[in-house]
């Protein structure tokens, strides 16, 4: 099993598309800092005006933390596209290049060649995240120092202290990792269907993009459905930074997330177990 | 009708007279008030900062805080501070601009169990500060003031002195102002995925106030003035 897994990640790693992801990560991630280094004060006046139009606020407000707290929230709808990016192929990609029927033709069970898949894709994931951590919030705090964060809501503001803040940044990007798996098996699920690496990355692209329109739609009709999107609770990485934090909110939508994830894993490693692999 | 515009010129003799010596009883008290600030040409001292805005989530904090005349303030600390545009100095400021504003006494009062004259300031120029309210005891303390200004609305600033209390400076100060509710929008917030807000139905007017409990007052110290433009 360890030995197909080392297979899986080579292969996702001999795979120019597997950089994409690492390099729009840098990429953005880069030119937000250097925006930020440049014009940063302007911008920061312009979100919070809200709030100097009553107060003097006084501190360090343009730090690592709040940095890498905005390119979270950028990230927010890119990130699950550059997963699926990799994810969505790698049954498909072999299916199309017709060697997943030789690769079931070796002596290893299909659930062993399933998970060992699913593995090499939560390693992938994993890897995704643990860049963007590094890039936004090691380097964010290199160049622009620590302190205080402010979060922002629609109905206010959080400030949070900076001894109080990289324990929440940990949990925070654990939730992110769940919720980026969530993305690699509803796209893993779609790739055991397809012959072709193209339609689950289109398919799960579109997903994402159409529950992301109505998650930002302020129409109460929707607020009956944005419970059952999964892009509704992929976000509660954000109530971390909240005080006080509501945890069963939190409990929850990482239960749905879990669920959706076993749900999308089990229909996919069904299917493929089952199907006729005629490529 | 001789005698009526008599009694009538009697009347308004006796109101000018009246409104004359309550200026000059007011003009009295706000000069003793100033004369206890008076030494004090700069200060610093520690300040503990606790917060009560709503719509506004954040832990008490400390700093320190600098002075300087005529109206040069700051605040140091390791974290983010708000502080209510209406700053605790802004009434010694008012005190000493004796060419802006006219005292008049309104009354006395109770407040913090201390009797206090209420001195009403009145401007004589277009300032942004249309009408200022004072409860001086008899030390010349500000125990109270109530500031209104075009650009920041009304605030209440009470003060509490104790034995230690130098200069008419206070121990602890408790501002409090009207604000209106925050509203952001949710794509600037970018809070996705939360509930519409037809259900919200409040006036979005509201009252925060900041406590600031000051120790360690150090006065006349000749504060540079790089101290208050250097940065965060």
């Amino acid at each position: 099993m360890i030995k197909l897994i080392y297979a899986e990640l080579f292969k996702i790693a001999s795979k120019p598309r597997s950089y994409l992801g690492l390099l729009a990560i840098t990429v953005i991630v880069g030119l937000i800092h250097l925006a930020m280094l440049s014009d940063g004060k302007n911008y920061l006046d312009f979100i919070f005006s809200t709030f100097s139009q009553t107060f003097d606020i006084s501190g360090k407000i343009l730090n690592g933390n709040l940095i890498a707290f905005i390119i979270l929230q950028m990230l927010v709808v890119q990130m699950p596209l550059l997963v699926a990016f990799v994810t969505g192929d790698i049954i498909s990609g072999e299916s199309a290049g017709g060697t997943l029927r030789l690769l079931a033709g070796r002596p290893f069970s299909r659930t062993q060649i399933f998970f060992a898949k699913y593995i090499a894709s939560a390693v992938y994931t994993a890897v995704l995240i643990l860049w963007l951590g590094i890039l936004s919030l090691v380097v964010g705090r290199l160049l622009f120092g620590d302190g205080d964060m402010m979060v922002l809501k629609s109905d206010g503001l959080t400030v949070i202290r900076a001894h109080d803040i990289l324990w929440r940044y940990g949990i925070a990007f654990l939730i992110a990792f769940l919720s980026l798996m969530l993305i690699a098996s509803y796209s893993f699920c779609i790739s055991a269907f397809a012959d072709n690496s193209i339609t689950p990355i289109v398919i799960c692209m579109a997903t994402i993009i159409i529950f992301t329109i109505i998650g930002t739609l302020e129409i109460p009709f929707f607020d009956y459905v944005k419970p059952f999107l999964f892009t509704t609770h992929m976000i509660v990485w954000r109530n971390i930074f909240y005080q006080p934090i509501d945890w069963s909110e939190i409990t929850v939508s990482m239960a749905i997330m879990v669920a959706y994830i076993v749900g999308f894993t089990g229909v996919a490693w069904y299917h493929f177990k089952t199907k006729d692999i005629l490529s | 009708m001789k005698n009526k515009y008599s009694c009538l010129l009697v009347l308004a003799g006796i109101l000018i007279g009246q409104l004359t010596l309550q200026a000059q009883d007011a003009k009295a008290i706000v000069r003793q008030t100033f004369k206890n600030f008076a030494p004090v040409l700069d200060y610093s001292c520690k300040a503990s900062f606790n917060f009560d805005i709503p719509g506004l989530n954040i832990d008490h904090i400390d700093g320190t805080i600098f002075y300087k005349r005529p109206n040069k303030f700051r605040v140091r600390s390791n974290g983010i501070i708000f502080l209510p545009k209406q700053n605790p100095n802004q009434i010694l400021n008012i005190i000493a601009d004796t060419l802006t504003f006219l005292p008049v006494w309104i009354g006395k009062q109770t407040v913090n169990n201390t009797s206090c004259d209420i001195i009403q300031l009145v401007p004589l120029k277009d300032v942004d500060i249309v009408a200022a309210k004072l409860y001086i005891d008899a030390k010349g303390y500000v125990q109270q003031a109530q500031i209104t200004s075009k650009e920041n609305g009304t605030a209440n600033v009470i003060n509490t002195f104790d034995a230690t209390s130098k200069y008419a400076m206070p121990a602890k100060s408790v501002i409090s102002f009207d604000m209106k509710k925050f509203k952001v929008p949710k794509m600037v917030a970018v809070d996705i995925n939360s509930k519409s807000s037809t259900v919200k139905k409040d006036t979005g007017k509201t009252t925060g106030s900041v406590s600031i409990v000051f120790s360690a007052y150090q006065f006349n110290q000749k504060i540079a003035d790089s101290v208050f433009t250097e940065k965060d």
